[in-house]
């Protein structure tokens, strides 16, 4: 065996790329994008409706002098950008850290627990999402391993929604151990749920340490808080718990319809929450969010499968990380109504654009029909496709073990590399698709990927156990659930999955 | 080009301007009203909406020539009413109570505008009093409720059952939309009826309106 002198030593200003490399702003127009919101919070202003917030801005030094324009110097923002958090890290509901979101760690993508609606992987039709489909459904987040986390939505039908998102938030923590943010109903529901979370984890103190529950909520594009969402969010400072603001601009409806200009919204409607919340307790954990996307002009919906949504939430990306702040990106979610060609290609290229900017809190996997309905069949399909991304973004790594010349002029031309030591030392890293389908012919018994994911999806839903919560405990919380039902007036029991 | 070949251009170009001009010549030409509503105005948004729903037209250019169509309605609006010329009907409009999610309840609005119904448009975060009030006051034919989320959903039930108290259910037909809204949902509160989305939405109201 020939062995050529090592290269790899002393290779003098040499610089290896560990990824592949990806921008879409550059440093000059991040700058600009950030000035243009400093100049809309000096010059037009935001619309606060809760009167926490307005004093908060008043004493601090922002011009309130008309709610419905409320004007910010950039010196606030500033002093916001410098208090906030530039890490948080997210533990499980056992207390082991689980996240950490720094902008250097990569995306971590979320699915969601539960929906108005759910397409039933049995059936294949959209129905109902009960109470059972939570517990299911956050089944399966515990189990794959590319979801890190998940988000409730607070939109469920089967029960009343002054309680629906409480019940779906219990049902959900007793079905996994990974973090989990929860789109809330209003404050006073808020502080139930902090209850429930600090008896999982063994007081508020120990929630507040070591956060398994974020909140996040939206302002009202453009430009417009309103006082929920204002409300929670100022909780969430009070009580240290992790918040996402998250504007759902729409271009060409509740923004302008260029991109630079849906941006400098959603920009300036985050800075400007980020101002109130550092103000009323500086270090509060803020995520800076954001899903900006186009209005479809043929159906009035707010595309979440576009690919300038994609460009857009990169683009925001980019500039949360100019802040150094962690963003909530968005992924996995698509406007089709089935887990098809449409479905794949649209998650697809999300998951890859997220991963190329470093998208840091990747939320939306499972969401299907534009945001109406989940898909527990799509949250299998995102797991299988981000291990093929993260192939991508393992790059080209060079070194005398990767480019093997000695082995490359050993075995010379015409030969193969099937039976090498080298082979076997790497060949392992090749990624194996698990519901891919690379068989010969379509014999008898081949399946196809849509039935691959069925029979996966089904399997986990079946057989995954998530660690148990405490028997007492969960009696507690139960006990809890109890007097909800009881305030509205129902008695305590689930409605039954009608298929 | 007759002239109300015009207003119909003007209405499709989305051009106020042109439709003020044509309208207003039509007029000093002595057409009568009637003629310039049907044939112009409402003829033109008749052609918009054929080519918004083939998908030739979208929501930004049909949105402009409502507004385009609604300036024309302005003009003649006074010869209309002393020509005893109804409008097609009167429609109330808002967001419940606890909402403050615009837009959607805003192109159903101009959308109606556009097809030559009056609109009176309450705003967001409108209490189920307000609602009745709006029922007394205009003496609409119908109202139309939007709701974005779950939690603000129940207002919709709550302002139905006020304006059963106060014996005005029967006086107005009930049509809800939004996000979170399903038909199921509008049966189980007693409304009259529900659109999934804002096009749909104008065909309903004919509906209802010609029953």
């Amino acid at each position: 065996m020939i062995r050529f002198p090592q290269r790899d030593i002393m290779r003098a200003n040499y610089a290896q790329f560990n990824s592949p490399q990806f921008r879409i702003l550059s440093a000059k127009q991040l700058e600009e994008l950030y000035f243009a919101a400093l100049q809309i919070l000096e010059r037009t202003g935001v619309a606060f409706q809760c009167k926490e917030a307005i004093d908060i801005l008043g004493d601090a030094g922002a011009d309130v002098s008309n709610p419905g324009r409320v004007k910010i110097p950039s010196y606030m923002v500033e002093q916001a950008l410098r208090t906030a958090p530039k890490t948080i890290t997210l533990y499980t509901r056992e207390g082991e850290p689980a996240i950490v979101l720094n902008g250097q760690t990569g995306s971590h993508f979320g699915a969601f627990s539960g929906y108005s609606f759910i397409l039933d992987p049995y059936t294949g039709k959209q129905r109902k999402c009960y109470i059972e489909d939570i517990a299911d459904t956050t089944r399966l987040v515990d189990a794959l391993p590319n979801i890190e986390w998940y988000h409730t939505s607070s939109s469920n039908h089967t029960i009343p929604g002054v309680i629906a998102d409480k019940v779906e938030l219990l049902h959900a923590v007793l079905n996994s151990s990974k973090p989990v943010f929860c789109n809330i109903s209003d404050v006073s529901s808020m502080r139930e749920m902090i209850d429930i979370c600090a008896m999982v984890v063994g007081g508020e103190e120990q929630l507040r340490k070591k956060p398994f529950f974020g909140e996040s909520s939206e302002p009202v594009s453009p430009l417009v808080y309103g006082k929920d969402a204002m409300e929670k969010a100022l909780l969430c400072a009070e009580k240290g718990i992790p918040h996402v603001v998250h504007p759902l601009g729409m271009a060409g409806a509740s923004t302008p319809a260029t991109f630079a200009g849906c941006l400098s919204i959603a920009n300036a409607e985050v800075l400007s929450e980020l101002v109130v919340l550092q103000l009323k307790n500086p270090g509060t954990p803020v995520i800076f969010g954001g899903m900006p996307s186009i209005m479809d002009m043929k159906t009035a919906i707010l595309a979440y499968g576009a690919p300038e949504m994609t460009l857009m939430v990169g683009a925001l990306t980019e500039l949360s990380h100019y802040y150094k702040l962690p963003i909530f990106g968005t992924a996995g979610s698509t406007d089709a109504a089935v887990v098809g060609a449409q479905a794949a290609a649209e998650v697809t290229y999300q998951i890859l654009i997220s991963a190329l900017t470093g998208s840091d809190f990747v939320h939306g996997v499972g969401q299907i029909y534009h945001c109406v309905a989940l898909s527990s069949e799509l949250m299998v399909l995102v797991d299988e496709i981000i291990n093929m991304v993260k192939v991508l973004m393992g790059g080209v790594e060079i070194n005398d073990e990767t480019l093997p010349l000695d082995l490359i002029e050993q075995l010379g031309p015409g030969s193969n590399y099937l039976s090498e030591s080298h082979t076997m030392r790497h060949f392992r890293k090749f990624w194996v698709p698990e519901t891919f389908d690379r068989s010969f012919g379509r014999k008898e018994g081949v399946k196809d990927c849509e039935e691959l994911l069925k029979q996966k999806t089904i399997r986990i839903i079946e057989t995954h156990k998530p660690k148990p919560l405490p028997e007492d405990l969960v009696k507690e919380l139960k006990k809890v659930e109890k007097t909800w039902f009881n305030r509205v007036g129902l008695k305590y029991e689930y409605p039954k999955k009608q298929r | 080009m007759s002239s109300y070949e015009s207003i119909v251009d003007g209405i499709m170009k989305g051009d106020v301007d042109i439709v003020e001009a044509e309208v207003n010549k039509a007029l000093d030409e002595g057409a009568k009203v009637r003629d310039i509503l049907m044939k112009g105005l409402i003829g033109g948004m008749a052609v918009v909406g054929e080519r918004f729903g083939a998908g030739d037209m979208f929501l930004p250019e049909v949105l402009m020539s409502a507004s385009a169509m609604h300036r024309g309605l302005n003009i003649i609006k006074p010869s209309l009413a002393a020509s005893g010329q109804k409008a097609m009907g009167s429609i109330v409009i808002g967001t419940v109570e606890g909402d403050i999610h615009d837009i959607g309840k805003r192109i159903v609005g101009a959308l109606l505008e556009g097809s030559g119904f009056e609109i009176v448009d309450l705003g967001v975060d409108v209490p189920s009093g307000t609602f009745t009030q709006a029922v007394e006051e205009h003496k609409p034919n119908i109202l139309g409720m939007s709701a974005l989320l779950t939690t603000t959903m129940p207002n919709m039930g709550k302002t139905i059952e006020l304006l059963k108290k106060k014996g005005l259910r029967n006086n107005v037909k009930i049509i809800v939309g939004g996000a979170s809204i399903t038909q199921e949902f509008a049966d189980s509160i007693g409304a009259d009826g529900y659109a999934e989305e804002a096009s749909s939405a104008v065909e309903l109201v004919k509906k209802l309106i010609a029953k």
